[in-house]
């Protein structure tokens, strides 16, 4: 990624020649930017978005001082590290800032450098080690969890809250008294908060992350896409990017909930996980746009997101689908993965054995959801999207019930034993949650987890909840209870329906560029694209020909190649382009089970008998541009417009001269 | 109840450092006095603290006290010479300034007049003989006062001197307290055990140790601090806190208030608060 590799810039803000020279050679490991005066430090440190920030003396004295509030209170500069360096000595008495000023300095460091320290520059890097501080106040500002999750001698623990609907509720002072408790308990590294849990309106989880920050946790803010179209979700990241907010975790997110004012919300849909994770990586390299003819660089923000996977899938199809969009999620830029809760050791183990053998470095957290047996119920029955418990482990619950607490100490001991089994099979961390636990409660797993880790093996047999006829995306190492790194073979045998044969055909014919169709069709579409009255009866003809044949909702950046010919826009209620959400069942959509089979699994079936399948995964597609709405989505492809066009290389025709004026 | 009876009494006093205006308008420094004024025992108004030019302590003090609010007038020994001090203790006194706290003065070279004079023809001790001179009626020149002024006398007393400079601090504290003063104030805190060689030579139970809570602002001024003040001891755990806080404003409020708690329970006689800048935060220092 390239800015990862980004040499380190800091901006060295000070009037006198030989200050600027000593500190720029006592820095050489950086890009060393330098101001001279206030105003130019002050453009410097806003244009050029320095990582670090070395003020010194300004002429005349108490311009340093100004400069330091300004930098401090500025929208752009208010969390860039600000080291205050000053010369010491009785020659430099009158350029250091008085006391008073100092005794409302607020800045990260204060350093005075002695004429002894000074005398040569090895021994001012070796005495000042401004490189150091420079180098740790940096890591200060940033992301605490992203530090742990890629220590690999640290275990990171995140603390999932559910933000309660309403301004002023109970359920708020409980998650921020559990704050509270994290931030002197030490024991963990973030507090995660749901998006809308249930597809239902709730307190927002930016805003409450904000509270959550100042009352000093470092929040994971849950990004679900149901509720918020591309622009909306820039924008919050945004605002979450100036409140020093860091850390993401993009998620498709439920489909809407009936709770909400007045009947079902709209869901929104419009991105993806794989293309929110594709903006935020923009936005992290500094977002482009045009304006005025021109492109502009928008400065770089700093997030650490994640995404989410479900290996708790019963059929082929399904679980290739996921991997297929996991795929898409990390090339895009995921950084972490956090799997849908569940409870089968050898499926979070699947999600660590594919990313091993796909040669993914990305970090994973163990799911751990404190489960009470009438959860279970529900989950077992479906209840919850994508929340698996199969009927062992419900009789497994329903038998812990029966002790005199009802199963509440066998049910976080499992906990713990999921903790113990996370960090031992190599979880980067462990992603805790659960209704209604205490931190007194969260504490415990995580100490017991810790106690159990060095047995981990042996509790991986406790932890055995195969779907009936589940499948697994390797081979069973029968030694371990886990997975080798072979993989199974995928015996599915699904055949192609008669209506998909028929689209292939077609398309072969009028979509594929070297088609003699193709070549004789572009011309004359051409010719209609700039008409008015053929226009509009080419696209007449072509929405109610794919109403018929594909329930069209005329989108005109059409997706149909990339899903086998099933409809993302009309047929999948999350609109999902680049592969399955998380709440398919037993192959069936989330939103109508026993109703309509996951567009994503009807993809499948019908690109295995071509031995196409992974094709899902080849790419990813980009959003739906809505410019095209309502417009032919042939004309679109033909003339260069689409999404399809664009990944073919499909040039809009040459433009004619302009008349002369 | 007035300081004095509050020291009488054997309650814990709270006294904040409310600098006077840099400028000839009152109402901000009477912004955040007013509200405060239930939880405070006394207002101390610094007399061109860190030598910094300001409004004078005296006039600053009237102000307040025309308010109502109780203060404790700084008067320091670098800007006057002897007759002008006793001048304006005459006039504090006549203005209902009950409580003088004498200090030397910090060093011009820190402060914004660095080409200013320096005057220090009286010291500590002198200042304070002087003060108890005007109770007793007669000036320092020898010559009768028509009417004595009765003051609270104070001073500062650097307790976080360590060897040699603690050996004579201590001795100029013995002096101070001969010379009047009823209670010392001390510089920053933030371990008490940092004062205990200075306490261990004390005698506690006739002497009101008043130390200060500063308010710190950032990692960055408390590291100032620890580099260029050798007589305050900050804990790096304390800087620590700071550095790792999100909240670095409320962690250092947090701070304070804490230290604050921390000296009730030690049994000192009350505590400064310095907020240096942000007084907009007493409140929240102040809470209980």
């Amino acid at each position: 990624m390239e800015n990862e590799n980004k040499k380190t810039r800091v901006l060295v803000i000070g009037s006198e020649a030989a200050y600027q020279e000593m500190i720029g050679k006592s820095l050489d490991e950086f890009e060393v930017l330098s101001a001279t005066s206030e105003d130019e430090g002050l453009a410097l440190a806003r244009n050029e978005r320095p990582d670090a920030i070395v003020l010194g003396y300004l002429e005349s004295r108490g311009t340093a001082y100004g400069l330091h509030k300004k930098l401090r209170s500025g929208w752009i500069t208010k969390n860039t590290p600000l080291l205050i360096v000053e010369m010491g000595g009785d020659d430099n008495a009158d350029k250091r800032w008085t006391r008073q000023e100092a005794l409302e300095m607020d800045a990260d460091d204060y350093i005075t450098i002695s004429a002894d320290d000074s005398a040569s520059i090895s021994l001012l890097k070796e005495t000042i080690g401004l490189t150091e501080k420079i180098t740790v106040r940096m890591g200060e500002r940033a992301s605490s969890m992203k530090g742990k999750l890629l220590d690999p001698n640290d275990f990171c623990v995140t603390w999932e809250q559910i933000p309660g609907r309403g301004a002023f509720e109970i359920a708020h002072e409980e998650v921020l008294d559990n704050v509270a408790k994290a931030a002197t308990g030490g024991k963990i590294d973030a507090i995660s908060v749901t998006d809308n849990p249930g597809g239902n309106p709730a307190l927002s989880t930016e805003m409450l992350c904000v509270q959550i920050k100042k009352a000093g946790m470092e929040p994971l803010v849950h990004l679900a896409c149901r509720d918020k179209n591309r622009s909306e979700i820039e924008s919050l990241l945004c605002g979450m990017a100036a409140e020093g907010i860091k850390n993401v975790l993009v998620l498709t997110g439920d489909y809407s909930g009936s709770d909400a004012f007045e009947g079902l919300a709209k869901p929104v849909f419009d991105l993806d996980p794989p293309n929110v994770l594709r903006l935020v990586e923009k936005m992290n390299q500094g977002l482009e746009h045009k304006a005025m003819r021109k492109t502009i660089k928008l400065a770089a923000t700093d997030f650490y997101a994640g995404a989410c996977v479900s290996p708790f899938k019963k059929l082929e199809s399904e679980l290739m689908g996921q991997y297929a969009k996991l795929k898409k999620k990390v090339e895009a830029g995921a950084k972490f993965i956090i799997p849908q809760l569940g409870y089968d050791a050898r499926k979070f183990h699947e999600i660590l054995t594919w990313l091993k053998v796909n040669n993914f470095n990305v970090p994973v957290l163990m799911n751990i959801y404190v489960l009470p047996f009438g959860t279970g119920r529900f989950m077992n029955g479906n209840g919850i999207p994508g929340c698996i418990v199969t009927d062992k482990q419900l009789a497994e619950l329903a038998e812990e019930k029966k002790a005199d607490d009802k199963g509440k100490a066998a049910m976080f001991l499992k906990a713990a034993k999921m903790y113990a089994i996370g960090k031992g099979m190599g979880m980067a961390g462990a992603h805790i949650a659960g209704h209604g636990i205490t931190y007194e409660q969260v504490e415990y797993i995580i100490d017991k987890g810790e106690e159990l880790a060095a047995n981990w093996k042996s509790l991986i047999a406790e932890f055995d909840y195969p779907q009936d006829d589940g499948f697994y995306l390797f081979e069973k190492d029968e030694e371990s209870g886990l997975n080798t790194e072979v993989y199974a073979e995928r015996t599915s045998r699904p055949k192609a329906p008669l209506m998909y044969k028929f689209t292939r055909l077609a398309h072969h014919l009028i979509f594929e560029e070297k088609s003699p169709v193709f070549k004789i069709l572009k011309p004359v579409l051409g010719w209609v694209d700039n008409s008015t009255i053929p226009k509009h009866i080419m696209d007449y003809c072509e929405h109610m020909a794919k109403v018929s044949m594909f329930n069209c909702m005329n989108c005109g950046d059409c997706a149909l190649f990339d899903t086998a010919y099933v409809c993302p826009m009309s047929q999948c209620p999350k609109s999902q382009r680049n592969g399955p959400c998380g709440g398919s069942n037993d192959g069936w959509c989330e939103v109508y089970p026993n109703e309509k089979k996951c567009i994503w699994v009807q993809a499948y079936d019908r690109l295995k008998p071509y031995h196409e399948e992974d094709n899902i995964a080849a790419y990813t597609v980009p959003p739906c541009n809505w410019q095209l709405w309502q417009t032919s989505s042939w004309l679109n492809f033909y003339m260069g417009r689409d999404h399809s066009a664009k990944r073919l290389g499909i040039k809009p025709p040459e433009p004619k001269e302009t008349p002369k004026k | 109840m007035s300081l004095k009876s509050k020291f009488e009494a054997g309650e814990f006093a709270i006294l904040v450092e409310t600098e006077p205006p840099k400028g000839a308008d009152i109402s901000t420094m009477l912004a955040h006095a007013e509200p405060i004024k239930d939880q405070v025992d006394a207002f101390v108004v610094p007399e061109m603290s860190n030598a910094i030019l300001r409004m004078s302590a005296l006039g600053a003090a009237i102000a307040l006290q025309n308010k109502g609010l109780e203060t404790a007038m700084q008067i320091n020994c670098r800007d006057r010479n002897q007759l002008a001090l006793q001048a304006d203790l005459l006039a504090a006194g006549a203005c209902g300034i009950n409580n003088i706290i004498a200090v030397p003065g910090d060093d011009l070279k820190i402060g914004d007049h660095p080409q200013a004079k320096a005057v220090n023809e009286l010291n500590l001790v002198e200042l304070l003989q002087g003060a108890q001179s005007l109770q007793q009626g007669e000036d320092l020149g020898g010559n009768p006062l028509s009417s004595a002024p009765s003051f609270l006398l104070g001073a500062t007393a650097n307790a976080g001197a360590c060897g040699e400079e603690l050996t004579q601090e201590i001795k100029t504290s013995k002096e101070s307290l001969a010379a009047g003063a009823q209670f010392l104030i001390t510089p920053p805190l933030f371990d008490v055990a940092s004062i205990e060689p200075y306490l261990e030579q004390i005698d506690r139970k006739t002497t009101k140790i008043i130390p200060t809570v500063l308010l710190l602002k950032s990692a960055g001024m408390a590291r100032y601090i620890k580099q260029t003040q050798n007589n305050i001891i900050i804990p790096d755990q304390v800087i620590d806190r700071i550095r790792k806080a999100n909240d670095k404003a409320k962690t250092c409020t947090d701070i304070a208030r804490e230290m604050l708690a921390a000296l009730k329970e030690a049994g000192f006689a009350g505590a400064m608060i310095s907020t240096v800048g942000w007084e907009h935060k007493l409140t929240e220092i102040l809470a209980p």
